[in-house]
């Protein structure tokens, strides 16, 4: 049965291989107890080391620009003003069609002009 | 990597805005530190060479190029002041870690701030303490991949950049080192 070697193993532990390489392995280390044992002495010894002396990710770089503090506060009060207006906007037209679609306002209304219609009559 | 630094920040920096200044420094120190307090395991010692290389840095940034990302950049300073700064110690030096109870240290007050038990902190410092001794034991090439990979989360092709080495090389270098500390620690492993 073929095998991959320890640092291919090792790159496949630490996410380090492209996606197809990363399933053939996959596949393989369920058929393999040799190469599982493997990986298992690599999570062992990795997970004392973290749990001695914790992760300190380190900041990346990225190329989007930044907005200034005051003025990305300034935004973020506008949205949540923005919102706000919008919550309040749809429920004050909710009500106003709520008030269109009143049934007894509607049979009240046809009672007027029926009731008109027969005056006239 | 978990925080975001822009390509602004850096530039700004590099230009010698004050603020941005100050906040490169804030974002990288701990992580520097860190990095110092595990290749040296001593924290007066880390907190030294920290101050230096953030000195240094602050200094060289209008050199920096930016073909590199500036936490790679950084990190090749730190870990090259820890390993000259180890060569003329020559190794004649005892672990803080190994001070009596009482004079705790920031690490120590971190486990405190996890809400472990009493035990389970003087466990967490004895199983620190044999991990930094098991590092020291490790060439100054070895240790330094080992913490960038496993405790600063970098990848291959940053350490790589870092180290100034192949990708061919960290692995192998990581690979040996880690095999290495197996059989160190191969008591803590089996309890």
């Amino acid at each position: 049965m073929w095998c991959p070697d320890d640092l291919e193993l090792q790159s496949y532990y630490d996410g380090e291989l492209e996606s197809p390489k990363m399933t053939a392995i996959t596949v393989h280390i369920q058929n393999c107890p040799g190469c599982r044992e493997k990986i298992n002495q690599l999570q062992k010894i990795v997970a004392l080391i973290q749990t001695a002396l914790p992760v300190t990710p380190v900041p990346g770089e990225s190329d989007i620009q930044t907005t200034p503090l005051g003025k990305r506060r300034f935004m973020f009060i506008a949205a949540a003003v923005l919102v706000i207006l919008m919550v309040l906007g749809g429920w004050y037209f909710s009500q106003i069609q709520q008030t269109d679609l009143n049934p007894e306002a509607e049979i009240m209304m046809q009672y007027m002009v029926l009731h008109e219609e027969d005056c006239s009559e | 990597m978990s925080e975001i630094i822009s390509r602004e920040l850096v530039h700004l920096a590099q230009q010698g805005d004050p603020r941005a200044i100050q906040e490169l420094v804030e974002r990288f120190r701990k992580p520097l530190f860190h990095y110092a307090c595990n290749h040296l395991g001593n924290e007066s010692e880390a907190e030294d060479l920290t101050q230096e290389v953030l000195f240094k840095a602050v200094r060289a940034l209008p050199a920096f190029k930016g073909d590199a990302a500036i936490g790679t950049w950084l990190f090749r300073i730190m870990v090259n002041t820890c390993i000259d700064y180890q060569r003329k110690q020559n190794g004649h030096r005892i672990f803080s870690l190994d001070k009596p109870f009482g004079e705790e240290d920031s690490a120590q007050l971190e486990l405190k701030d996890n809400g472990l038990l009493p035990d389970e902190i003087v466990e967490r410092i004895e199983l620190r303490s044999s991990v930094l001794e098991a590092l020291k034991i490790l060439s100054p090439e070895h240790r330094t991949i080992v913490i960038l990979h496993d405790i600063n989360s970098f990848k291959y092709n940053e350490i790589a950049g870092i180290m100034k080495i192949s990708i061919g090389t960290v692995k192998s270098r990581l690979f040996y080192a880690r095999r290495e500390l197996r059989k160190l620690l191969a008591p803590l492993m089996e309890g």
